[in-house]
């Protein structure tokens, strides 16, 4: 049936992708149901909103009916799944009264260069001492790392950007406190917002390592002659990478969570600081909205990390050939536990 | 071609000293293999990661000896120097196939990487050698870009084959090299060690637990017990002039096809603690000949004979053999 | 470590007594356990030892920095810091073993349920799952705690919501090695008594995990419950909850280092006992898993 193995390799890799691409529909279509009924049971009422505290009862309930706000749930979800997906409407903000898209789309600039920056941060430096901590097991370096490492997962993440901006705006006056007007004013926030999820990626790295440098394989690759450096770069890393990357993927879902709160602290005006002004403007469709959004860039990005799986692992796909898409229960239950 | 001499070796943990290896010297003469016969425990492997200084060094200890290769002594050499000789003049085969090789490599570029590292190749000429190399050993050279899980055990064994030959090594450590196998394939594996063996004039240093391995594959055997050499000579003097207490034992263990026998009569008892021998012989609480002797003071090595070795009281000059 | 066998006998230790022996080893796990007694303790006694109440506001004396009569100082209301931080020790406890309790028993009756009848039960319970730790715990926590307006138990809720899929999928684990594992026995007996017997394993075996996860999971709940209250969640003044007093006191970070130091200062202690003490439950009761 194929032309070659190398031919059906590939068929295989493509179907997986669009497996999993379908595999996310119904998780999407869940999340929109849950934030569609917490939409639901909000306090606050669009039409009197759109109208004004002094506008009549009348004039309200005429509103209400007009919006579809007296039909069932069930009508209404359709109609909101209808818009999100053929309009991309999310809703409109209580308070400015501009569509809530309009309003994500210009600060998302602004959340994605921090995350992106915290990412950077986070990773790199979960990697480099992870794989150090390894390598060098029960070392000054190692134990520094796991206390620093075990700190630093229980710092809350906006406290540790308060005790930045005391230290390095404050008192050392090095650095600037909030806004977002050049490269110096995302240094504390991506440090701070990349060094609280760096931890859970350094633990990781670390057990996986310590877990793959035991295996024979590697002895095999030192037994060849080869440089250390390289056994434990390209044969022991790359063999580590699967768990790490399971919990870069919920790394992903701390940033973005954990964004909100340093978006916060230090004044940028990106997605995150836009929810929390909403919260307490009772916006409750820039809140959901906002909400829905990130969910579904989380979304994205678990299914970026389950395509990357079968690009590093080529027993993944031999895996999805002989018994379909099996979900890694038992490897994510086993790094949920760790992080 | 390879000489081992004294060599000693111990693992250092927080719950004692472990005696992995004591005092053994053997040798491997070009072109003939040297079987390294015992029980599991024994310190082959140790032996043999020692020979190719790859025993982890927190734990692991080299507490005395020599290793002398083709007149090099290998412990004299800086790491870099080492790192050229492994896989290039001696190079290894471990025990499980399974695990050996690793899963997210082709099998093609495991082998390329030695050719890449010691003689430079560049990656074309690298991937055509090796699968010359795959042809060797009786796989497809096709087969090159292809994973390890997409094989069979006795296939990755052939493989792993593969791999410790790719740049014509002096001496090959084959480290049970068939115990993780099926026997029909154990049988495939060694005719196939054999014939490049010959092919390419290597020396083989045989580790196995499996005395039928020995008889079929061996020009010379060192019987292993406890991390020392308790007998040594030629596979002849070994099978047919057996002396040590234990290597009779040893023997004597096996069931046999043409022996009428009720019963198996292993030897009684265990091997020592290796971190906590016993003073004199090590093999004292199990020989049917101990003697007051045995349990003060350590034997030495005696030549019985045309380099036929014996570690046993039995052999000293006024041992009870030789009254 | 040496064990004394005179003769024959030979003491066995309880499974428990091993566990608590191990744990004991650990160095850091045993500090944490002691300031964990220590915040309850705070937390418990806080009318008793808190020299003033928490909401007793004297204008005269604001921002005084520590001092004996003042221990953590005061805040922009001349309010005693280290008596709202007694009281808070209440709010964060309560917060967070509640929240992890209810988690735990959601969680937990459903993972077991999936792994109990298995087939589509099981698919559809994690499936459903799937999409409460497709939304980031942080957000999901906002957006109900948003929806349903303040007040503990909203906050509660929002926070508990999030980890009720971890607890599942640890149950459903530890079912399905006991299921594995009976099965046979299982098919072969019959009567209500065996199913006692494999409830009894199930919650035996399921317990160990549980136990790890749940003081991690008051760790996070705790982090969780500052984090919604810092961002004017679900916490109404002058409730001193530790988060609440960091947001409440911003304005003033860059002159008066108390206020922000003590009141997180204090979140981190807490969550780091927890943390370790969960870290080192995890190595006793499974010495296997450690390196």
């Amino acid at each position: 049936m194929f032309s070659s193995a190398l031919a059906e390799k590939e068929f295989y890799v493509l179907k997986y992708i669009l497996h999993r691409l379908l595999a996310m529909i119904p998780v999407l279509l869940g999340i929109l149901l849950i934030v569609f009924t917490l939409m639901f049971f909000s306090p606050g009422n669009p039409a009197r909103q759109l109208l004004g505290a002094n506008a009549s009862e009348e004039a309200v309930w005429q509103l209400e009916e007009q919006l579809g706000l007296h039909d069932g749930f069930f009508v209404r979800f359709f109609n909101y799944l209808k818009d999100i997906v053929f309009h991309f409407d999310f809703g409109t903000s209580y308070s400015t009264g501009h569509p809530v898209m309009e309003e994500v789309l210009a600060r998302l600039p602004y959340t994605l260069k921090l995350a992106a920056w915290s990412a950077s941060i986070a990773i790199v430096l979960g990697l480099i001492t992870g794989i150090i901590s390894a390598v060098r097991q029960y070392s000054t370096f190692d134990n520094v790392a796991t206390v620093v490492s075990l700190i630093g997962v229980s710092m809350p993440n906006f406290w540790q950007g308060l005790i930045n901006i005391i230290i390095f705006s404050v008192a050392l006056k090095w650095l600037p406190s909030s806004g977002s007007y050049g490269p110096e004013y995302w240094i504390l926030p991506a440090v701070t917002l990349g060094t609280s999820c760096a931890a859970s990626v350094m633990r990781t790295t670390r057990s996986s390592m310590l877990e793959v440098i035991r295996q024979d394989y590697i002895r095999m690759a030192r037994s060849k002659g080869q440089s250390e450096f390289i056994v434990i770069m390209k044969h022991a890393f790359k063999n580590a990478l699967i768990p790490i990357i399971t919990v870069i993927g919920n790394m992903f879902g701390s940033l973005l969570g954990g964004s909100v709160l340093v978006e916060s602290v230090f004044a940028i005006p990106g997605l995150g600081k836009y929810m929390i002004d909403a919260i307490s403007e009772r916006d409750y469709p820039v809140v959901l909205g906002s909400v829905l959004f990130l969910a579904v860039c989380f979304s994205l990005v678990n299914l970026l990390i389950d395509i990357i799986y079968c690009f590093i692992d080529p027993r993944v796909i031999e895996q999805y050939r002989k018994e379909g898409l099996k979900k890694k229960f038992v490897a994510k239950e086993a790094v949920a536990n760790e992080a | 071609m390879l000489e081992v001499k004294n060599l000693s070796i111990n693992y250092e943990t927080h719950e004692g000293i472990i005696k992995a290896v004591s005092n053994i010297s053997f040798s491997v003469e070009k072109g003939k293999t040297l079987g390294l016969a015992g029980e599991t425990g024994a310190g082959k492997t140790t032996t043999a990661l020692g020979i190719m200084r790859l025993i982890p060094t927190p734990p692991g200890v080299v507490k005395g000896g020599e290793v002398i290769l083709d007149g090099i002594s290998l412990y004299s050499l800086k790491k870099r120097q080492m790192r050229s000789i492994r896989g290039s003049e001696v190079s290894m085969i471990f025990q499980d196939p399974m695990t050996s090789l690793n899963p997210v490599m082709t099998i093609g570029d495991q082998i390329s990487e030695s050719l890449r590292i010691h003689e430079k190749l560049s990656r074309a000429d690298a991937a055509k050698r090796a699968k010359e190399l795959l042809e060797l050993v009786g796989i497809p050279g096709e087969r090159y870009s292809e994973y390890p899980h997409e094989f069979s055990g006795g296939m990755r064994q052939r493989v792993v084959i593969a791999i410790s030959l790719a740049c014509n090594p002096q001496l090959l450590i084959a480290d049970e090299p068939t115990t993780a196998l099926d026997v029909t394939i154990q049988a495939q594996i060694l005719e196939l060690m054999n014939d490049l063996k010959k092919k390419l004039n290597m020396s083989v240093l045989m580790i196995t637990h499996d005395l039928g391995v020995v008889a079929e594959a061996c020009d010379d055997v060192a019987i292993m017990y406890a991390g020392e050499i308790v007998e040594y000579g030629t596979a002849e003097q070994i099978f047919n002039e057996m002396k040590h207490p234990y290597t009779i034992g040893l023997f004597g263990s096996i069931p046999k096809l043409d022996e009428d026998v009720d019963r198996l009569t292993p030897i009684k008892g265990m091997m020592p603690d290796p971190a906590n021998l016993p003073e004199g012989c090590n093999f004292q609480d199990r020989c049917p000949k101990c003697c007051a002797i045995c349990k003060k003071q350590k034997p030495e090595s005696f030549d019985i004979g045309n380099g036929h070795l014996v570690k046993c009281h039995l052999f000293s000059k006024g041992g009870e053999a030789n009254a | 470590m040496k064990r004394r066998t005179t003769g024959i006998t030979l003491k066995k230790r309880s499974q428990a007594g091993e566990i608590w022996r191990r744990l004991r080893q650990n160095k850091a796990s045993m500090v944490g356990l002691v300031i964990i007694i220590v915040v309850i303790l705070m937390a418990v006694f806080a009318d008793v030892i808190a020299p003033y109440d928490y909401s007793q506001q004297n204008l005269a004396e604001r921002f005084q920095g520590p001092s004996l009569k003042h221990l953590f100082g005061t805040d922009n209301f001349g309010r005693d810091i280290f008596s709202r931080i007694l009281f808070g020790a209440r709010i964060s406890l309560k917060v967070g073993l509640i929240s992890v309790i209810v988690s735990v028993a959601i969680g937990g009756t459903l993972g077991a349920i999936a792994a109990f009848y298995g087939g589509r039960t099981d698919n559809i319970i994690m499936r459903i799952l799937d999409v409460i730790l497709a939304i980031p715990g942080m957000l999901l926590a906002i957006a109900i705690a948003a929806t349903l307006g303040a007040g503990l138990s909203n906050m509660m809720i929002a926070i508990g919501i999030g980890s009720i899929p971890g607890y599942a999928r640890v149950v459903r684990a530890s079912v399905l090695t006991v299921k594995e594992q009976d099965y046979i026995e299982v098919a072969r007996s019959i009567g209500a008594s065996d199913a006692r017997i494999i409830l009894r394993h199930i919650i035996l075996n399921a317990m160990a995990p549980i136990l790890v996860q749940a003081t991690l999971g008051v760790a996070g709940a705790i982090l969780s419950c500052a984090s919604l209250s810092f961002l004017g969640l679900g916490i109404e003044p002058p409730t001193p909850e530790w988060g609440s007093m960091l947001s409440s006191t911003r304005q003033y970070i860059s002159q008066y280092w108390w206020l922000t130091a003590f009141p997180g200062g204090m979140i981190m202690l807490t969550v780091y006992a927890l943390n370790v003490l969960g870290d080192g439950l995890r190595d006793a009761l499974d010495p296997r898993l450690k390196d």
